[in-house]
């Protein structure tokens, strides 16, 4: 990961490391305010004023409040916290099960790659959010077990990449070398092979974060998610769809939120594909 | 080529039931008993016992699977726990609807998709190129239900031009099909657009032009026909993606399609519904991705070298 950061730091404004620059600097102003997000939140996310319901913005509330008199530009700071728990948790999730299924298939080939590719792909003929409207529906509503069905669904995106990456690194003279030397299958797998895998899963990450948020919110809008009073967006957004033509502004701010927040992901993730793989970087 | 569509054929059934099984087993994993919650709260002890036999939920889970595989062959899903009504008559009663949306959608995400996207490859750097990147990068990055509603707010409330919401006439369909076409027109064109340029810069298309042949016959038959192989794959793949949209558009249009049912059957835990709506579903998909497939290797015949 140090090599990766030295190797971007020379021409960092060139034009074709733009669209990295601007996407990281979109995803960190995301952390940032993730952690800031108490101190700038001018009103409690939570504090109801029903005198003040459906104000539209103004100075003292810039995204105006919902139906309960609930600041929303706070609720959206909230917010932030939110997405990133779920981009952190549903990506990570989906790489512990996925990363080590794609290792073993790809280091080990034969019968054990073509099991496992097959029940990946099984999994991969699902729609996305039909699978997880199927698992939420028996688990429960709540913030983890929607975190768990998005992770599932996209386990095979983390195995078919990491299997690939194995089958073509595994053929590289240091792993050859290092199994020549007596180093264990375990110790090949983890140290060799998967730490020359984590540029292209880091890119893959950025482009699944994106992703995340979107099912996220879809869940949660559908009441299958998040549910009130947490200032998760989705649900935001699904609070105000009853009162879209008197107050759309209730609806309209949380949207833009995960707009901006898909668009950094994935301005930072194309980005990095493209700087990456030498191919895509030549063609446009 | 016949070996290779049925290879493909063989394991089709295999996909088939593997997914079947999949739904099967998740539904077993329900918090408390099955028989009770089917039974209703209300029920006594031996009502519990009798749903218990009459869903073969005292038997081992794989002759459960084999029985319920056998009725789902010959189209009964089991009944509805909310309406008694048989889970297919439900689904069929919704199917055409969610099947003109998903129509509908798909003609407007693939004939605007690769129409702007050849075209920006064709005027790469132009202001046009530069607009269609932009949309397509806006519309991957945008929420359809969300979409959905600004749109609503726009056409229907303040201009009055568009029905709100429900189905009834072919005014009702536009709403629902625009917002849901949009994210899969985003990656059509921006798919179209890179396949593309990787075609037109090949020698064969600089011959093609040397020769004099017209911008249309170069870029409409030398180089859409070979740069069309992901752009199908894409849009094949794209079906799956596109029922799984329709169930949130579904919902925010009161569109009475599958993915309404399903969502309504969720929140009353109606579990036949569910798991009839979701495997018939899933099939489908799983039938339009095999003749993807096919189609691509009609189109290409070095993959079934391969």
């Amino acid at each position: 990961m140090f090599n990766l950061i030295k190797k971007f730091l020379p021409g960092l404004f060139s034009k074709q490391k733009r669209s990295v620059l601007i996407g990281g600097l979109m995803v960190l102003l995301l952390f940032v305010v993730a952690v800031i997000a108490p101190l700038i939140a001018p009103y409690d996310p939570f504090q109801q004023d029903l005198i003040n319901s459906f104000s539209p913005p103004d100075a003292a509330h810039f995204f105006g409040t919902d139906q309960f008199g609930r600041d929303i530009f706070s609720r959206i700071l909230y917010g932030v916290r939110i997405s990133v728990l779920e981009i952190f948790l549903a990506v990570g999730l989906s790489i512990l099960m996925g990363v080590p299924l794609g290792l073993v298939a790809g280091f080990f080939g034969g019968k054990v790659d073509q099991i496992i590719m097959w029940f990946l792909d099984i999994i991969f003929s699902f729609p996305g959010i039909l699978l997880a409207i199927l698992i939420v529906s028996v688990l429960g509503t709540s913030l983890f077990n929607m975190l768990i069905a998005i992770a599932i669904f996209s386990v095979p995106v983390y195995g078919r990449l990491t299997r690939n990456l194995t089958l073509s690194l595994k053929q590289q003279d240091y792993v050859l070398a290092a199994r020549a030397l007596g180093a264990s299958k375990f110790r090949l797998m983890f140290k060799h092979i998967l730490i020359n895998s984590l540029a292209p899963l880091l890119v893959q990450v950025t482009l699944t974060a994106g992703g995340v948020i979107l099912s996220a919110s879809s869940l949660s809008f559908l009441g299958l998610g998040v549910q009130p009073p947490t200032p998760e967006w989705g649900s935001m957004i699904g609070s105000g769809r009853s009162f879209i033509g008197m107050a759309s502004h209730i609806s309209l701010f949380p949207g833009l939120a995960i707009t901006y927040t898909v668009l950094a992901f994935n301005i930072l993730g194309d980005g990095l594909r493209d700087w990456l793989d030498p191919k895509l970087k030549n063609r446009s | 080529m016949s070996k290779y569509i049925i290879r493909k054929l063989l394991m089709l059934p295999v996909v088939l039931l593997a997914v079947s099984f999949i739904i099967f087993m998740i539904l077993r994993f329900i918090p408390g008993d099955p028989a009770r919650l089917m039974a209703g709260q209300q029920a006594t002890q031996q009502d519990v016992e009798m749903m218990r036999t009459k869903l073969g939920l005292d038997e081992n889970i794989f002759i459960q699977y084999a029985d319920f595989l056998q009725n789902a062959l010959q189209g009964d899903l089991g009944n509805s726990m909310r309406s008694s009504k048989p889970v297919i008559s439900e689904i069929k009663s919704r199917f055409p609807n969610t099947m003109a949306l998903a129509l509908s959608s798909y003609t407007i995400a693939v004939s605007i998709g690769i129409v702007s996207g050849v075209l920006a490859a064709v005027f790469q750097y132009s202001l046009f190129d530069q607009a269609v990147m932009f949309m397509a990068i806006l519309g991957a990055s945008t929420a359809n239900f969300w979409l959905a509603l600004i749109a609503m707010n726009f056409f229907s409330v303040k201009l009055g031009i568009l029905p709100l919401m429900g189905s009834g006439s072919w005014q009702h369909l536009i709403l629902p099909s625009l917002s849901l076409a949009f994210y899969p027109t985003a990656l059509i064109a921006r798919m179209s657009r890179s396949s593309m340029l990787e075609i037109i810069r090949q020698d064969y298309i600089r011959t093609a032009k040397a020769k004099g042949l017209g911008a249309v016959i170069v870029y409409c038959k030398h180089a859409l026909r070979n740069a069309c192989i992901p752009i199908i794959t894409v849009v094949g793949l794209h079906f799956g993606v596109l029922f799984g949209g329709a169930v949130v558009t579904e919902t925010v249009f009161n569109w009475p399609g599958i993915g309404r049912l399903l969502i309504d059957s969720v929140r009353y835990r109606d579990y036949p519904l569910i798991q009839g709506t979701v495997l018939l579903t899933v099939v489908m998909v799983v039938l339009v991705n095999f003749l993807v497939d096919i189609i691509i290797v009609k189109i290409d015949p070095r993959i079934r070298l391969d």
